[in-house]
């Protein structure tokens, strides 16, 4: 019986000409210079595989140990814009030398990309010298912002072309490399954009190999957990379900005050999702209509008074 | 040819006249160089007068330079005998020696050194970012 390989014979679960450039990453990093590694690649390819790999060699070159995936306490990989600037944060304070932007469903909704620009801009500017490198998985660098590249933020594109049951293939290009595709980006015509990566030559190839069982479980249960919230604050949209904190914020009154004149009104929640409960937009026609009540007997008690 | 009754010339910065003189000096030696040996290889006695003196005030132009920086002093001060100081015709070795003493100090202080771009390596990023002046 054949024995699954997680790491090839010099070591390492990737090329060793993969390891020799992020090495010069961390020396750049270290002379407080900005460097941003991007992994772009179609849905499965295992560009956050890959960047989990890497972040595990450049914590273990700062002997450190693997990057945690547990879905309670993630400092390095952040799932989505809104941990991203938590995380970073939380590297600066352990002193950890590398964070993972996944993109966790991100890109799928809109006004996200330039959201994600504005976002990954400031956050240059403001922590260049904090020496952490930021692996961004996303599945097209075209989408960043010129601005990025005007400051020669981003070093290097890893760009995940195919991945079969036990490794994966992958072309890297340099910065100089990266302003052609985007020029032949823009170029081609819409449904030949794809061959903006093989009209440019790649720097080197490489290709890596599977995380062990242990750790791919609990990715996949990571990168799932991120996915799901999205999926989960997409389908409150769509469906237009009201939290108590939601009506409490259209009354303009307490959660309190809310939960007291639902539950004297009889009015039963719609569903639980994860813990919270969610209205029926119904709801807010209702309370609303209680709240005129109660204002009028309000002028009325005033008149009474006066009278 | 650097004219020196030529106003321009004034305003030219001496380091750009005398690489154009060091480099004049070059061309007329190889030129002289050339046709003796044309003519030593058809069997002709040829003159070395002229070979001699352009060879000479070639080593003249760098003279002080290797004097003050003592690079090779030691290959210099025997060249130096072989053009100065020797009555005799110089040996076909002893030009072949000359010429590529001053050649190599041409390629040394970077006048004749054309090939300057730096050889790197392809596949490590940074250097390929550095190249194109992307650092």
């Amino acid at each position: 019986m054949k024995i699954k390989k997680f790491v090839y014979d010099h070591g390492l679960p990737y090329s060793e000409k993969l390891q020799e450039n992020i090495k010069a990453q961390i020396k750049r990093v270290e002379n407080k210079r900005a460097s941003m590694i991007l992994i772009d690649g179609a849905v499965g390819t295992g560009k956050t595989t890959l960047a989990v790999e890497i972040a595990n060699e450049i914590n273990k070159i700062h002997k450190l140990p693997n990057i945690k995936l547990k879905i309670k306490d993630h400092p390095q990989i952040a799932l989505g814009g809104k941990e991203f600037t938590g995380c970073f944060r939380e590297c600066n304070k352990q002193k950890l030398p590398v964070v993972i932007y996944d993109e966790g469903g991100d890109f799928s909704r809109r006004g996200a990309i330039t959201q994600f620009n504005a976002m990954i801009n400031r956050l240059f500017e403001t922590y260049r010298g904090f020496k952490i490198i930021v692996i961004i998985c996303l599945p097209n660098f075209n989408v960043l912002d010129n601005l990025l590249f005007e400051n020669n933020i981003p070093r290097m594109l890893i760009h995940i072309k195919d991945r079969s049951k036990n490794y994966g293939s992958f072309r890297v290009y340099s910065l100089s490399q990266m302003n052609w595709i985007r020029y032949w980006a823009d170029k081609l015509p819409k449904g030949a954009k794809h061959k903006c990566y093989s009209n440019v030559l790649p720097n080197f190839y490489g290709q890596f190999l599977n995380l062990p069982k242990e750790q791919e479980k609990a990715l996949d249960k990571l990168s799932t957990y991120g996915k799901k919230s999205v999926l989960v604050d997409t389908e409150i949209k769509l469906k237009g379900l009201k939290s108590y904190d939601d009506l409490a914020k259209a009354c303009n009154r307490s959660q309190l005050w809310v939960s007291l004149t639902l539950k004297k009104l009889k009015i039963k929640y719609k569903t639980i999702i994860g813990r919270k409960r969610y209205f029926s937009k119904d709801v807010l026609d209702v309370l609303y209509s209680k709240l005129e009540e109660i204002k009028e007997n309000e002028t009325r008690g005033r008149k009474k008074k006066r009278s | 040819m650097v004219d020196f009754n030529n106003e321009s010339t004034v305003g030219t910065p001496s380091a750009n006249l005398v690489k154009i003189l060091i480099l004049q000096a070059r061309a007329n030696a190889l030129d002289s160089l050339e046709k003796y040996n044309k003519q030593y290889s058809s069997g002709i006695q040829a003159d070395q007068g002229i070979l001699k003196s352009r060879l000479c005030s070639w080593l003249l132009e760098h003279s002080a330079y290797i004097e003050r920086t003592e690079k090779n002093i030691e290959e210099y001060n025997k060249i130096k005998g072989y053009i100065f100081f020797n009555e005799k015709d110089l040996t076909p070795e002893q030009i072949q020696k000359i010429v590529e003493f001053l050649n190599n100090i041409c390629d040394s202080i970077k006048l004749t050194r054309i090939d300057l771009k730096k050889a790197y390596d392809r596949t490590m990023v940074e250097e390929d970012n550095k190249n194109n002046d992307l650092s």
